[in-house]
């Protein structure tokens, strides 16, 4: 295992007299892995993102981002380049009049010639099959075609990590679907490191690891198995389970036992079958 | 809504259509320069030959010139009365008794008319067959030397081109607030004008609100890709200036040419 980011000791607050934002947040991000962010509005979740590409920077401690700091200035732009966020409103991070332009925004920003800004447009819009939209303008795509535009984008500048920050929340559920396989084809087949926060705890547990923030605090951290054992916990900061462990949760109640945490309706359904041969 | 199209460009595969925009907007600013070359009936003619000529090549509907005109009209049939009325030189014409008309009259109203009438019909050629976002890119790189004299001629076009592509969305917006107040009661096309004016207050609150979100949501998402300012930046927007565009320069020079000649 290869560490790409690792967060120390950082505190950050957006104003001198307000409270902090962020107390005291350590965590480490590994090669290849997607790690989930969960926690519920306001816990410090986007702040925690804008600090991994440098876009903020911790009052305390350091964030290193393939050894590179963001505090040192010279950094920042390789820490940018490193790190893409795809943010949560699909209008509002669309920079170009048309796809091909807004996939180009990041690379003219680099001062790559056009040429290779060309090959590097087409290569990142297969990936994300918009090679058919090139010349569309953005208000006749969906919101699902507009964030994998945003994705394609940021691609194109050969990241190590991309961060969706609630990419999916203002999407319809085909267009969250749309989004979601294809960052997992992206980390399958490129192996992308994917950082998604999120709110959905059922893509949460499709997740490698999950971190769960209370406050501006990591308060837990693991697999997806080990961190749904507790549920109570979860529920008290204001989260909802994954709707397969409800009905576990809810059945157990009841007095009906389960070996293995149910964390997606197949493995619910094989767990129920378990349980009536062997009653 | 939907269909909207920015600013007036008709899409098109014409010749002037193909022309480099940096190629069209020299050739408009030249052509406001050279209007003024024009003094007689001769050189008025000439003028008048060269824009019926670029509007017959650019195949445009005939509708969508008279559209760009429409307003400008009165402002043109006001300027010719003014001038019928007002310059008093060479013989008299008639003599209505409260009014009289001289020849110089009519002559200096017909060729101020004219003037203003080819101005707007060969710029409306010009953003008639040019994308709004051509035109940008194309002042971009026009103005680009002035940069070494601090003018901030990236950040101009980058502005542009980023009102352009949220005018769609925010229109779109805009839609969306009118239906949510129209369901509300609100009216917004019909009823007294204190009514209608204080029903638009109701839609420009959000309308504002949700425009600086955006922008600084924007903000956010061009600092997170990079952007640095114009320093160093490459363009993904290739213009080429091509034999066509020579040529409309060459049709410049002898019009100017012809102009300096037969003007007395
Ligand atoms: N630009 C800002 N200026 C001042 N305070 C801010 C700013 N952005 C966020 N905050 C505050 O910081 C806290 C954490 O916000 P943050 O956006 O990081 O939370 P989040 O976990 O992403 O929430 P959500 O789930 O709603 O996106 C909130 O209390 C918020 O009010
Ligand atoms: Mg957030």
């Amino acid at each position: 295992m290869e560490e790409l980011i690792s967060v120390q000791n950082v505190s950050f607050r957006y104003q001198e007299e307000h409270p902090y934002v962020l107390k005291d947040v350590g965590l480490s991000v590994q090669k290849g892995e997607w790690l989930a962010i969960v926690g519920h509005n306001g816990s410090g979740k986007s702040t925690l993102a804008r600090l991994l590409n440098g876009l903020l920077l911790p009052e305390k401690g350091d964030v290193l981002v393939e050894g590179f700091n963001s505090r040192d200035e010279e950094s920042i732009w390789e820490i940018r380049r490193r790190v893409g966020i795809v943010f949560q409103n699909p209008d509002n991070q669309f920079v170009g009049t048309s796809v091909q332009d807004d996939v180009a925004f990041g690379l003219e920003n680099s001062g790559m010639p056009r040429e290779k800004m060309l090959e590097r447009i087409s290569e990142s819009v297969k990936k994300v099959r918009m090679e058919d939209f090139l010349d569309q303008e953005p208000h006749r795509l969906s919101g699902g075609q507009k964030q994998r535009v945003a994705i394609a984008g940021i691609i194109a500048l050969r990241p190590s990590i991309v961060i969706l920050d609630e990419a999916t929340s203002m999407l319809d559920p085909a267009g969250r679907k749309e989004v979601l396989q294809t960052m997992r084809e992206l980390k399958k087949e490129e192996g992308m490191t994917v950082i998604s926060i999120t709110h959905d705890l059922e893509e949460a547990a499709r997740a490698d690891r999950i971190i769960v923030m209370n406050a501006g605090e990591v308060i837990d951290e693991g697999l997806p198995v080990d961190v749904f054992k507790k549920g109570d916990m979860l529920e008290k900061i204001g989260l909802d389970l994954p709707f397969p462990l409800q009905v576990q949760r809810a059945l157990r109640e009841k007095g009906y036992d389960f070996e293995k945490l149910t964390l997606s309706q197949e493995e619910l359904v094989n767990e129920l079958w378990t349980f009536q041969l062997k009653s | 809504m939907q269909n909207i199209i920015i600013g007036q460009y008709v899409p098109g595969q014409s010749f002037i259509h193909k022309l480099d925009p940096r190629a069209k907007l020299l050739t408009a600013f030249l052509f406001v320069i050279i209007v003024f070359l024009a003094n007689n009936w001769l050189t008025y003619a000439l003028l008048g030959a060269f824009t019926l000529i670029a509007v017959f090549v650019s195949r445009l509907p005939l509708r969508y010139i008279y559209n760009g005109l429409k307003p400008i009209l009165l402002v043109i049939i006001l300027t010719f009365l003014l001038h019928v009325f007002l310059t008093k030189e060479g013989p008299l014409l008639f003599n209505l008794g409260f009014l009289e008309v001289y020849e110089g009259g009519v002559k200096q109203g017909v060729f101020i008319s004219l003037r203003l009438l080819f101005l707007i019909m060969i710029t409306s050629l010009l953003t008639l067959t040019t994308t709004p976002i051509d035109i940008t890119v194309g002042i971009e790189t026009l103005l680009g030397p002035m940069k070494k004299i601090g003018l901030p001629v990236h950040e101009f076009a980058l502005m542009m081109s980023i009102a352009l592509r949220f005018i769609p969305t925010l229109l779109e917006e805009t839609e969306k607030i009118m239906k949510a107040q129209s369901a509300r009661g609100a009216q917004f096309s019909t009823g007294p004008i204190k009514e209608r004016l204080k029903s638009i207050v109701p839609l420009l609150v959000p309308l504002f609100v949700s425009a600086f979100k955006r922008a600084e949501d924007l903000a956010m998402a061009m600092e997170a890709r990079g952007y640095r300012g114009g320093e160093g930046r490459t363009s993904i927007r290739l213009l080429k200036w091509s034999g066509k565009d020579t040529t409309l320069f060459i049709i410049l020079l002898i019009l100017s040419i012809g102009l300096l000649l037969l003007r007395s």
